[in-house]
């Protein structure tokens, strides 16, 4: 796929886009992108842009997709002047895709503004090692690839960051 | 992992979420045994519902202009398989071009490499150091402001040409009786031209006064050099009592340092014995 997007074949861009987009997008609107499809978007041109001179496999293109979002993200950070580490939450589409009682009932009592403010508490790094995990659906080695650090490092991190998350969670009263 | 290496906490947050807990957390699975961790599993796959929720997201028109004409980072259209239909021939020139490239960069490479080494070396810097000596000499030279007569050009040949009317006029008769020559009282000139336009021998002098001469110089020579073999005595011992024997003292070389009282002696002996004089004086007929 990369190879005939290389060439210039328009079926293997979109081809691409269509894989990568939703996950890209779901990330930067979590980091507070502003205009998350608009950022999505020049991520991708810039991605196509340049793909001719990328070397790498399919997981190496997904870390240069999403390292190229990373640095637009602090762009505009700067560019605006402020730093919201959390985009607002789709309220009706988190309550709307738990399942369970127990889902159903932290995500009821809390909602998105409780979700925005345990992510807020985590450090930068295990918040974006989190999101990019879960959200971005990228693999330790990528994520590890995309931040600089080693997957030891990315382990530990994402180890933290849910024992953090579970402590809120013991703390709010949510657990069986 | 031993319990001095990490903290506390840091070891109970590794037993409670190892490498395979945590995978099954992130996938928004509860793992299995840990319906502790359920509620967390649940928020996990509840943030991957919510942030990649909503819409599709779309090409925008920018994008969407590129996929269907895309254009490199300098706005050039991307090579193609269509578009490079001639490869082969262009793959064969560019070939030949980077091979030629490549061997022209090699021998100029070598060539420095070549020069280097040998600049390198003490004969190197000895050749390179007189070659720039030569080339400023030249320099110098050709600016006039050294003059080196082997070489053509500046005041070199000028000098030259200053000094040859001298020596053509050596050989010159209305030169011979200039101005210096006339205030000679000894008409010495005259005397040469008169020896040398004898009729009887011309040119030749008068065999007498050769004879004459010439023996007194010769034996006058031959006795310095006999003096100076006796110079060096036969005995090196001899030379602990400088001074005693006459021949000796007389003919001691006068760059010998003198020490002492005998140096002293020695040296006023050697004024005093003057061996040229005395042979000249006795061996002159």
């Amino acid at each position: 796929m990369l190879s005939a997007a290389k060439e210039g074949a328009p079926w293997a861009f979109r081809w691409l886009f269509d894989a990568y987009a939703g996950p890209l997008t779901g990330f930067v609107r979590a980091r507070g992108a502003r205009d998350p499809e608009g950022l999505a978007n020049e991520v991708f041109l810039r991605c196509f842009r340049g793909i001719a001179d990328f070397q790498g496999d399919d997981s190496g293109f997904r870390a240069w997709v999403f390292t190229i979002a990373r640095n637009l993200l602090v762009d505009e950070r700067r560019f605006v002047g402020r730093r919201p580490d959390t985009a607002e939450l789709d309220e009706a589409a988190l309550v709307r895709h738990a399942g369970g009682d127990v889902e159903q009932e932290a995500l009821d009592r809390f909602g998105a503004e409780w979700v925005r403010e345990a992510l807020e508490e985590l450090s930068a790094d295990q918040r974006d090692v989190l999101l990019l995990r879960m959200v971005g659906e990228l693999k330790v080695t990528e994520v590890a690839e995309i931040l600089g650090k080693r997957p030891t490092a990315v382990k530990a991190l994402q180890r933290r960051g849910l024992s953090a998350l579970k402590r809120k969670l013991q703390r709010e009263g949510v657990s069986r | 992992m031993r319990g001095d290496d990490v903290s506390p906490d840091e070891m109970r947050i590794h037993r409670s979420f190892d490498d395979h807990t945590v995978e099954a957390i992130l996938a928004g699975r509860t793992p299995d045994g840990r319906d502790d961790l359920e509620p967390l599993a649940a928020l996990a796959e509840g943030l991957r519902t919510a942030y990649r929720g909503g819409p599709r997201p779309q090409m925008r028109e920018q994008l969407a202009g590129f996929v269907e004409a895309p254009l490199t980072a300098k706005d050039d259209l991307p090579v193609t398989a269509e578009s490079d239909a001639a490869a082969p021939v262009l793959a064969a020139q560019t070939a030949a071009l980077s091979t030629w490239r490549d061997h022209t960069r090699r021998k100029v490479a070598t060539m420095l490499s070549s020069i280097s080494a040998f600049v390198a070396t003490v004969a190197g810097k000895a050749v390179l150091g007189t070659a720039v000596a030569a080339a400023s000499v030249g320099g110098l030279h050709a600016a006039d402001v050294v003059d080196v007569p082997g070489l053509p050009g500046g005041n070199g040949s000028a000098a030259v040409e200053e000094h040859q009317p001298d020596v053509g006029s050596q050989n010159d008769p209305s030169v011979q009786n200039g101005p210096g020559e006339e205030g000679r009282e000894d008409g010495f000139t005259s005397t040469v031209v008169d020896d040398a336009t004898d009729s009887e021998s011309p040119g030749i002098d008068d065999p007498s006064t050769v004879v004459e001469d010439a023996p007194d110089y010769g034996v006058t020579k031959a006795e310095e050099n006999s003096d100076a073999d006796d110079s060096i005595p036969d005995d090196p011992t001899s030379n602990a009592d400088p001074g005693t024997d006459a021949s000796t003292t007389s003919s001691a070389p006068e760059d010998v340092p003198s020490s002492g009282e005998e140096g002293q002696d020695t040296g006023e002996g050697a004024q005093e014995n003057n061996p040229g004089s005395d042979v000249r004086e006795d061996s002159t007929p």
